[in-house]
């Protein structure tokens, strides 16, 4: 069992991580973040991936894919944003957000880790 | 003064106490060591509908909880001790009705004396900025009616549309049960609470169904809970456009005429309140290339 903080903390703890949330995406509502400065505001950036996240599911639903996101990687220039809806029915309507440096970033290793990291927010 | 400006002296100061509005809708705001702790709103989803009517947890072993740490302050305590909640849980479940009942609380204006020393019955479970829950409230607030302009639509009764503008449609978990409730009755208010979900969170998605066409105003809603919101809206400065005719110099530009449909710029506060100016008073914390971005990503959907 593990609190927010703690969650978000170990998400930094990824390689390469520069800033993680955890976002409500009905309202775009940063939960809780890590790592924002002022070069890079994290309830921002959640806020705009909420919708992101609202659009996937909506094409997803579209194409009658039966099969739900696992994750969403967006590659930019120098950094990767990585978004983990959160499954369980407790965290139904959350997602992870984790920003990663490229160039110091394992993106399987990362990926894993937040596997790891929603896993244990749902215990 | 508003609540929130009334708030941040105490809060500088690093009190501990409890700040009330006395009049409808009623509610309170409660500081722990400077930090906004817990805030409670008749309007909103509190934690108790949040947990109990969407089954999260039996209503006695709520009842329990109260009862056993109601005097001491640790409820939510008392719900990860007993293994009923996860404290992230517990965590997000505050965070939603605190946000939520902040949107309602922060921009009124009557509040009764600062009342030093009083906690929350519910006990430390997050310790929130005032600034940020500031700044939280405005966003809601120019997301709201970026999704739809007419305030009105939020206390009218929601009708699904008999016909869907395409072939086919996808719908998100909140918006399922929204539809799946909806009985041309219920208002968004009413819907919130049937449903157990945050009052904000289904304002926004029934005016963002209502643009999508999924479902339509119908009468005005009835409920008393439609009345106590129809009492904030009048009392809230800022959401209330149409209210504010008599005022030019606070008069917002919303409006517009009924259910237009068009987009139209949101009603903006002096700049010195509005979010982005307020996190920095020279420079914004973000390029001005992202922030477009970001808008036009949301004015998108």
């Amino acid at each position: 069992m593990t609190d927010m903080e703690s969650s978000l903390k170990e998400a930094m703890q990824i390689e390469g991580a520069i800033g993680a949330a955890l976002v409500d995406y009905t309202s775009g509502m940063a939960l809780g973040t890590i790592g924002s400065s002022s070069d890079f505001d994290l309830s921002i950036a959640a806020a705009g991936n909420t919708d992101v996240v609202r659009a996937k599911l909506r094409t997803l639903e579209m194409l009658r894919l039966k099969d739900s996101i696992e994750d969403i990687l967006i590659t930019l220039g120098t950094q990767y944003h990585v978004i983990r809806p959160l499954t369980s029915h407790k965290t139904h309507g959350l997602f992870l957000y984790l920003v990663l440096a490229k160039s110091r970033a394992n993106l399987a290793m990362a990926r894993h880790k937040l596997k790891n990291i929603e896993e244990s927010l749902q215990m | 003064m508003l609540l929130r400006e009334v708030l941040e002296p105490w809060c500088a100061a690093g009190v501990s106490g409890v700040l009330r509005v006395p009049f409808p809708p009623g509610g309170a705001v409660y500081v722990h060591d400077g930090k906004l702790e817990y805030a409670e709103c008749p309007l909103a989803g509190g934690v108790k509908r949040l947990l109990t009517r969407p089954g999260r947890l039996k209503l006695g072993t709520w009842r329990q909880a109260v009862a056993a740490g109601r005097e001491t302050s640790q409820v939510g305590q008392q719900l990860v001790d007993t293994g009923h909640l996860t404290r992230f849980e517990l965590e997000a479940t505050v965070l939603t009705a605190v946000f939520d009942a902040a949107f309602f609380l922060f921009d009124l204006t009557e509040t009764r004396g600062f009342e030093p020393g009083t906690r929350s019955y519910l006990g430390h479970s997050h310790a929130l900025d005032v600034a940020v829950v500031g700044h939280e409230v405005d966003r809601r607030k120019r997301l709201l009616a970026d999704a739809w302009p007419d305030p009105a639509v939020d206390t009218m009764a929601v009708r699904p549309c008999k016909r869907l503008n395409g072939h086919s449609v996808a719908l998100t978990a909140l918006q399922w049960e929204i539809l799946s409730h909806s009985d041309s009755q219920r208002t968004a208010v009413d819907l919130a609470r049937v449903l157990g979900r945050d009052t904000y969170s289904v304002l926004l998605e029934v005016r963002r169904m209502i643009r999508a066409g999924l479902v339509e105003p119908g009468a005005p809603g009835t409920s008393s809970a439609n009345r106590a919101f129809a009492v904030w809206r009048r009392r809230e400065p800022v959401s209330s456009p149409r209210q504010e005719r008599g005022t030019p110099a606070a008069k917002p530009v919303s409006q517009e005429p009924a259910l237009s449909g068009v987009r139209i710029p949101l009603p903006r506060r002096e700049p010195s309140r509005n979010g982005v100016a307020a996190q920095g008073p020279v420079t914004p914390p973000v390029s001005e290339e992202v922030l477009t971005r970001l808008l036009a990503g949301l004015g998108a959907w």
